[in-house]
């Protein structure tokens, strides 16, 4: 039996999709370091200045708001991609899971060992943007893209 | 699997980027592709064929060692 699959979910849609990884991802990327600008700000507001309930609340939802942003460029640039890109995204993402996976063991032994003082959010940060970006480099010099 | 991809390509003179916009996909995609680094998809496979008015197995080819993994030549290996 013969299924059509021509009326499958082009991934040409924009001509985002005719463009490479990083390129493309610019939107993404300008959504996270717009996010993490505003977490950074609300943060420090929020240990400095003395702030009324509705500067507060602000202080949750506009990062809140710029994190879903994010989440949907995100979504939004693998929808679109192609196929190898996509592949590229996924085996990048497979060795930051694995990553954090490995560091969630090791992190309290690293902890025990006195070379570090205490394994917290930011070293998580730090891992997962290193392997994510020595994921797509593995992967660029794979496919020669 | 092997391709005739840049053959085809330089016969028609077009660029990776005409190929790649034809297609649908991006550049890096096409230069995988043709540099044998990367298989299609079979939705791909069938685009290609498409776009090059030929049928996949005039696009593509397996390799040696793929050729020899087929049942009739491990039923060959086996007698």
């Amino acid at each position: 039996m013969l299924i059509d699959t021509t009326s499958r979910a082009q991934p040409n849609e924009s001509p985002k999709a005719l463009s490479g990884c990083w390129r493309s991802a610019l939107p993404s990327l300008g959504w996270n370091l717009a996010f993490l600008v505003s977490v950074t700000v609300a943060a420090a507001a929020l240990k400095r200045l003395e702030l009324s309930m509705t500067w507060k609340v602000l202080c949750i939802v506009v990062p809140l708001a710029l994190g879903a942003a994010f989440v949907h460029s995100t979504y939004d640039l693998v929808r679109r991609s192609d196929e190898l890109v996509r592949r590229m995204y996924l085996e990048a993402l497979s060795v930051v899971a694995v990553g954090v996976w490995v560091l969630a063991f090791i992190g309290p032994i690293l902890e025990r060992t006195g070379l570090i003082e205490r394994v917290d959010s930011f070293y998580y940060l730090l891992v997962i943007g290193v392997l994510f970006v020595t994921g797509m480099g593995l992967s660029h010099r794979r496919y020669g893209a | 699997v092997k391709n005739r991809l840049r053959v085809l390509r330089a016969e028609r003179e077009w660029s990776q980027a005409d190929l790649a916009l034809r297609l649908g996909v991006s550049r890096q995609t096409v230069n995988a592709i043709e540099t044998g680094r990367y298989d299609p998809s079979l939705p791909l496979a069938f685009d290609l064929a498409r776009v090059f008015a030929l049928p996949i197995e005039g696009i593509f080819e397996p390799d040696r060692t793929e050729a020899a993994a087929t049942p009739d030549t491990a039923l060959q290996l086996s007698r």
